[in-house]
């Protein structure tokens, strides 16, 4: 809850910014790289930046 | 902050990540259309049942709302018991009653709750509080497990389990889950129970954590923790694989109570969490590698015959 407001807080503060207003109005297309990115990051099956906190503890080699 | 150098390291021993959890082995292994079956408790029991696999025995199960006027007589005549929603998640809703006190019921912490609590309780079970999604829910009364001795003194008022994670079938990892202080007799760790690896083979406890940390002593009672035996631990696993193969889900993660008469299956898990590698202090990538090439062995070996 806390981090999906804080990305959307983050996210306004940069798309308020005037230069992407101006490129995302007079470029529309341009929406089509968020897409490839999003799509790009939903098959993204390596480790979180969290996970690699989370798993600290466990040995190296083991498994 | 050396962990944030550490992808290759968690790569080479293994680790299975979220996003490889949910990708490779949820979407590809558990049927979206099999969930109710582990999902809802009361076609879990039904399906124990079915396989003669024992489950704890249920006293009574509240539908309606206007049916909790009957909750006292149910709870007089059983009330050594545990409430909980039908289709609760990682252990919310869930309240242990240890007998009648003269204005109530003695709680597993020694607290009250009195007839009205209860009936507040239950009615929140009912509207959905505790159920996955928030729709309206069905309310189980159901028998307490009592502390197998053999872990009485590494766990804290409540009833510690086993998980076991079932891949295709076959047992691919262990973990007692022990009930804390602050998990307040629940042995969930997101609740804060604490997860003790277990050797698949000699069903004796390894490493644990606790909190995300590694841990050498319970919190609570302060007992070292690692190289105890699980009692009956042939006929845990057994359970464990009879009931993941009934469910026809190839990732899932089974709760078995091992009691004085011998292990009790509580529920399974479609969605079983990662920390099962933390409490074992190993990656389960390996574990079900090999499970894969035994499968596609035992294949070949059939067709060639």
């Amino acid at each position: 809850m806390v981090a999906t407001v804080a990305a959307a807080g983050a996210v306004f503060l940069i798309v308020r910014l005037d230069d992407v207003r101006q490129t995302l109005i007079e470029h529309p297309e341009s929406l089509g790289f968020v897409v490839a990115a999003m799509l790009v990051l939903g098959r993204y099956t390596g480790y979180r930046l969290t996970e690699l906190f989370r798993f600290r503890d466990i040995p190296e080699g083991n498994g | 902050m050396r962990w944030l150098f550490s992808y290759r390291r968690l790569m080479a021993s293994g680790v299975l990540g979220m996003n490889a959890r949910n990708a490779g082995a949820i979407l590809e292994h558990n049927p979206r259309a099999l969930y109710p079956i582990v999902d809802d408790k009361l076609q879990f029991l039904k399906l124990c049942r079915r396989v003669g696999v024992p489950t704890p025995s249920v006293y009574a199960v509240f539908a309606r709302h206007g049916q909790l006027r009957h909750l006292d007589a149910t709870l007089l005549a059983a009330p050594d018991c545990v409430i909980k929603p039908a289709r609760g998640s990682s252990g919310r809703g869930v309240m242990v009653l240890t007998g009648v006190a003269p204005d109530g019921y003695f709680r597993h912490n020694g607290s009250i709750a009195t007839a009205d609590d209860l009936r507040r309780h239950l009615s929140d079970i009912l509207s959905g509080l505790y159920s996955l999604g928030g729709r309206p829910d069905q309310a189980i009364v159901q028998q307490r497990l009592r502390t197998h001795p053999a872990f009485q003194r590494i766990s804290y008022r409540g009833t510690p389990d086993v998980r076991v994670l079932v891949y295709r079938g076959e047992p691919a990892m262990a973990m007692l889950r022990l009930p804390t202080l602050d998990s307040s007799g629940r042995a969930n760790l997101h609740q804060g129970g604490v997860g003790v690896g277990v050797d698949l083979e000699s069903g004796r406890t390894t490493c644990a954590v606790w909190r995300g940390r590694a841990l050498r002593r319970h919190p609570d009672t302060g007992e070292p923790i690692s190289d105890r035996a699980v009692p009956d631990w042939r006929a845990v696993l057994a359970a464990a694989r009879t009931v993941a193969r009934a469910t026809g889900l190839g990732y899932v993660g089974v709760d078995v109570v091992p009691d004085i008469a011998g292990p009790v299956v509580l529920e399974a898990n479609a969605r079983p969490g990662l920390a099962i590698q933390s409490a074992n202090g190993m990656g389960l990538r390996k574990v079900m590698e090999r499970i894969d090439r035994q499968m596609r062995n035992a294949e070949c070996e059939m067709r060639n015959e």
